[in-house]
């Protein structure tokens, strides 16, 4: 959309801050650096829609006669979205009161959903359409999409433009007309819960987050070097010995309420079992599946900064095969409809591989040299394990920068850059090889929100939150050399919040309202992307997300309601929002 | 007291397994957490291997006979019965009493039939030697001593302030064991504080912290030994302390009237923190950082563009006499509502720019023969300031600018240092013969990525070249956790477990001061945070506690 457009729509905003004074506020660090920027109206959406155009005038919502209604009858997707907006519309602690004293033609009296396919889906696809439009006009409002997860997109956004005013209605411009749709399909958010175990009433908390920034994938790093939570059916032994105690795992029970929950919010949950690196936990289960490191012709012995006394998977092993196939086949049956499990297969360094008198025979049998060689015979076998049993593959982009030949349609997710790892290229040059080499790519590598660092920031005339501003400035074609259809294959992004200090106590805090800034990049428009606006309509969303009871942290000096955490009506820890027994 | 010989030999036979041993399988981890192990380290503790069961039904705190009495150990007992024996609910009937109510009771794994073998400890004697004190001081001792080689175990201090120290160790020092349910080693310790001033700043003007964050705060500082709530309550951006004398000042200047200290909210404060022998010290800082009290009341300079008032505001305005007017009125509504002898008094960044563009400010200059030099007229202000303050019998603490800028100030004042480089800010301070508090090291906002608390625990208040008199000086010191990007979304999680390295830094002996070996000790006194409601963060990389927070 073009910039008049969107002039439009804060001209258009703002006024309605006129009529209602907004009730949350950003304010300076320094009195003699005013902040710059344009204010933001109480129920600006974010991410940002394509199109907007409201109008200034209110229209207002009585709670007892107010109703949402889809066309499609007996669809999970569709009702218990309808009935989980309810405390999203009327926050359970705050005053609404009923606009009796309005005319009718004020009022607006329902909202009805429409959904062309006329199909309720059952799991969200990369590949469906994310659009949806929403009207309203004449005391009467419409959703309408192609599918379910357009129409859950559409219900968050109407939802956000609900606001309380000042004198406690709940109110909406009178008239409304939205065309939105993504600019990447796929906007990611990647957990981990074996760097430390966390709880489940947490992830669901992360999930509603998600869906309230228009995530759609729950990238859930699922076992690493440090512990093992996913209990196997088949495999009990892998938490019996793996996980950090009996009470940090996840049983089937657990998992399947995280999928449902994340899918009943149009969230796919992509599970990632690394290996053949980051798998001590998995270690401890089958110890014979990795490697003996040697020291000259000493087994088991490490030579620190080159290699452990034992690690990595000995991929020269018919057993670890037989082990992969048939856990993998738990885990594709676990995670029914999601067709993509992620393999990992980051950061291996051969040096315990070659140390090792086994594999280097096998290296002289199989007229093999070094590392990648070993590399790419693993990744065949495990790449063809996941295609034998109807599973597609996601990787990191190691093995592929090390040379290994990857099937195309293997989903290549980008994490190396300079920032991180001084001797690599940045992640623009991986981007672009990615997806010319034609692999559809996942960038992570400038959105590792776990590194975090103090916000403001210094300049001559000003005083910034560069961190929030940091995180909104990346532009994902930066130094991007591919061409148009190179271009379409970086089909999105993921916010990573790696967990080495990050447990059930800070996980929330620390994401939102940072993860907001990234949510707006990966769905909102090109131009959208001046952050001295931006985190004026960030700090309403924050205010927002503190009445849904997500504890998101400021990204500035201010203040939102008589809601915040902590405050006798916060909805932080309502039992409505945080899934305590 | 002794134990019995018999029960000795008793002892020997039934040999009870450490039950809860430290991790050791998972040698990937380089922090395995300690077991019954105090934070911050007592100046000495001995302990053996000798085990006693501590059971709920089977256990007292007792008033010793001969021992002062005092309300405050009658509320502490009954804090500290719950944190030993039901942590995880602790924090909820703290400051939720309605959660609290939903909560289910966890029942011992372990019932007293089962411990019939077992040494049970059945109760803790304390003797207080000198009679209650209302509230703590800067002055106050709070040495105590523990012991625990009977059946009845011994906690004796100077004060009350001693003895709720001595409680916290105590309830450190109970470890959760497979076999026994609770239990706590055979221990002799003797313990008082190196530094008297163990402080910790909160800002609650960027934003508003809620009273009930405050409190929840507070209890995490006095699980640390922590004794001063710096309260840092207004600034530029809002005023939300509710005056009795100018109300009109938070009707204007605070964010909003959800973001009010009340009167009662702020007496419930002081109220809490005396129960745990903290301090309550309000900071009202002046001249500069006072935007938000200008809203209601004309005292801030007007500052001038083109021989025109601007709309702008500077510092407070000390060519006018109706300023200091206001102050006296001000303070001496503060000394009264807050107990604790000192006062802060702010006095840091003030800038010049708006008191050289106001005529008025011009001419005054000129009237008390400043000349240009605005320092003198910033002396000036803060000499009215503090003689206002020392008139209601106060004592004032202020941030180091005061002393930079040659303002006389009373003998008992105490100068925060918070500038750089902090050692020779130290050394001139001190110098000059005031009290002296650190800050500058300890700026918990400054967050980075990883275990930063190794960083503030490496800095220590008499690294730098002076006498042992000036060393003497230095009474304690404050981690300040300001507010631009803290609210109380994450204002405990940020600042715990970080600040435990202040609280270890200023309690502990100066040679308790190797990360590496305090780290185990760390990681379990998070872990006892965490299971005590607390949702201190974790700072030592991949790890996990026995309990994790889920809310």
């Amino acid at each position: 959309m073009s910039h008049t457009l969107h002039f439009f729509i804060s001209i258009v905003l703002c006024f309605v801050i006129g009529i209602h004074r907004v009730q949350s506020e950003i304010t300076y660090i320094e009195a003699r650096y005013p902040l710059r920027g344009t204010p933001s109206a109480p129920n600006a959406p974010w991410p940002q829609p394509q199109y907007l155009n409201a109008s200034l005038d209110l229209t207002y919502i009585d709670p007892d006669f107010f109703i949402v209604y889809s066309n499609l009858r007996n669809c999970d997707i569709t009702d218990k979205a309808i009935e989980r907006y309810q405390p999203l519309f009327y926050p359970p602690k705050l005053t609404i009161r009923s606009p009796d004293t309005f005319d009718d033609s004020r009022v607006l009296i329902s909202v009805l959903i429409e959904i062309r396919s006329k199909k309720c889906d059952v799991y969200p696809d990369l590949h469906d359409d994310q659009s949806y439009n929403i009207t309203i006009e004449n005391a009467y409002g419409k959703i309408t999409a192609e599918n379910v997860w357009g129409a859950l997109n559409g219900l968050e956004t109407f939802s956000q433009l609900l606001f309380i005013t000042e004198d406690d209605y709940l109110a909406i411009n009178a008239s409304v007309t939205i065309r939105d749709w993504p600019r990447f399909p796929y906007r990611g958010l990647l957990l981990d819960s074996s760097r430390h175990f966390l709880p489940v009433p947490i992830l669901k908390q992360q999930i509603d987050a998600m869906s309230y920034n228009k995530y759609n994938v729950f990238h859930w790093h699922l076992s690493d070097d440090q512990s093992w939570p996913f209990v196997s059916k088949k495999f009990p032994q892998l938490t019996e010995k793996g996980a950090f105690s009996p009470d940090h795992v996840y049983t089937p029970e657990d998992v399947q309420d995280i999928i449902e929950h994340a899918r009943l919010r149009g969230i796919r949950t992509i599970p990632e079992f690394d290996s053949p690196g980051h798998v001590a936990a998995l270690g401890r289960a089958f110890p014979e599946f990795l490697t003996d490191c040697y020291n000259g012709s000493t087994p088991n012995q490490a030579i620190y900064s080159k290699h452990a006394a034992r690690e990595i998977i000995d991929v020269t092993k018919d057993e670890v095969y037989k082990f992969m196939k048939e856990f993998l086949q738990e885990v594709k049956d676990t995670f029914k409809y999601e067709p993509y499990i992620h393999l990992g297969m980051d950061e291996v360094t051969p040096a315990c591989w070659l140390s090792n008198p086994n594999i280097q025979k096998f290296l002289k049998d199989n007229n093999m040299t070094n590392g990648t060689d070993l590399m790419t015979h693993y990744s065949n076998k495990i790449l063809g394990i996941a295609k034998s049993i109807g599973a597609k593959s996601m990787v990191w982009q190691d093995p592929w920068d090390d040379g290994v030949k990857l099937p195309l349609g293997t989903v290549i997710g980008i994490w190396k850059d300079t920032s991180l790892l001084p001797d690599s290229p940045p992640w623009s040059y991986f981007l672009s090889k990615a997806t010319s080499e034609g692999y559809d790519t996942v960038l992570s590598a400038p959105f590792y929100l776990n590194m975090i660092k103090y916000g403001k920031y210094e300049t001559n005339d000003s005083v910034m939150n560069l961190e929030f501003f940091h995180w909104y400035n990346i532009d994902l074609f930066a130094n991007f050399t591919g061409d148009d259809a190179a271009r379409k294959r970086l089909i999105g992004a993921e916010t990573t919040l790696w967990g080495e200090f990050v447990d059930g106590t800070n996980s929330l805090s620390r994401l939102w309202v940072r993860a907001s800034g990234v949510a707006e990049r990966l769905w909102s428009s090109i131009d959208v992307n001046n952050p001295e606006d931006a985190q004026f309509r960030l700090d309403v969303h924050r205010c927002r997300m503190l009445r849904r009871g997500i504890p998101a942290a400021p990204i500035l000096n201010g203040y939102c309601g008589p809601y915040e955490a902590g405050m006798k009506q916060s909805m932080v820890n309502d039992p409505i929002f945080s899934y305590i027994d | 007291m002794r134990l019995p010989i018999i029960l000795l030999f008793l002892l020997a036979v039934i040999s009870y397994s450490h039950g809860k041993q430290p991790r050791g399988s998972l040698n990937i981890f380089d922090v395995k957490p300690t077991v019954g192990q105090p934070w911050p380290k007592p100046q000495t503790i001995k302990t053996t291997s000798q085990q006693y069961a501590v059971h709920p039904s089977a256990f007292h705190f007792m008033v010793n006979s001969t021992s002062q009495s005092c309300d405050l150990l009658t509320s502490a007992f009954d804090r500290y019965y719950r944190i030993i024996f039901f942590p995880q609910t602790y924090l909820n009937h703290i400051l939720d009493p309605e959660l609290a109510k939903h909560e289910k009771q966890i029942e011992p794994k372990i019932s007293l039939a089962d411990l019939q073998d077992a040494t049970l400890l059945k109760r803790l004697n304390v003797h207080i030697a000198q009679p209650c004190e209302q509230y703590p001081s800067l002055e106050s001792d709070e040495s105590y001593s523990l012991t625990i080689d009977s059946d009845s175990a011994m906690l004796e201090s100077v004060t009350i302030w001693g003895a709720l120290r001595g409680l916290e160790t105590f309830s450190q020092i109970i470890y959760a064991d497979d076999n026994l349910g609770f239990a706590v080693n055979n221990t002799m310790i003797n313990d008082f504080p190196r530094f008297k001033h163990r402080g910790i700043l909160v800002d609650t003007s960027r934003h508003f912290i809620s009273v009930k964050t405050l409190k929840m705060n507070l209890e995490a500082m006095a699980e640390s030994k922590l004794n001063v709530l710096h309260f840092h309550i207004v600034d530029d951006q809002s005023f939300p302390y509710e005056s009795r004398t100018f109300p009109e000042i938070s009707l204007a200047g605070a964010y909003n009237q959800a973001h009010v200290y009340s009167q009662d909210d702020i007496a419930g404060l002081i109220e809490f923190a005396r129960q745990r022998g903290i301090r309550v010290v309000v900071e009202f800082d002046s001249p500069g950082h006072t935007q938000s009290w200008g809203l209601a009341i004309d005292i801030l300079t007007h500052c001038y563009s083109g021989g025109k008032p601007n709309d702008e505001f500077g510092p407070m305005d000390p060519s006018r006499n109706t300023t200091f007017d206001f102050l006296k009125k001000l303070f001496s509504e503060v000394a009264s509502v807050f107990p604790d002898h000192y006062m802060h008094l702010g006095g840091d960044e003030v800038d010049f720019d708006c008191w050289r563009s106001n005529p008025d400010v011009q001419a005054f200059m000129l009237k008390m023969g400043f000349g240009t030099d605005y320092s003198l007229l910033e002396q000036y202000y803060m000499q009215n300031v503090v003689d206002i303050v020392g008139a209601t019998g106060k004592g004032y603490t202020v941030w180091q600018e005061i002393i930079d800028n040659n303002v006389t100030v009373k003998a008992d004042t105490v100068v925060e240092v918070w500038k750089d480089p902090y050692p020779q800010e130290l050394a001139r301070v001190t110098k000059l013969g005031y009290r002296t508090l650190l800050s500058t090291c300890w700026y918990l906002d400054y967050i980075s990525y990883g275990s930063d608390w190794v960083k503030y625990y490496m800095c220590d208040p008499h690294n730098f070249n002076g006498t042992d008199e000036q060393k003497k000086l230095v009474v304690g010191g404050e981690a300040c956790l300001w507010g631009e990007f803290v609210d109380a979304t994450n204002l405990i999680s940020r600042m715990w477990p970080r600040a435990f390295s202040i609280a270890e830094r200023l309690w502990s002996a100066a040679d308790v001061k190797d990360p590496a070996v305090a780290k185990p000790r760390f990681e379990e006194h998070r872990c006892r945070y965490v299971r005590r409601g607390i949702p201190a963060s974790p700072e030592n990389g991949p790890s996990y506690c026995d309990y994790e927070y889920n809310r």
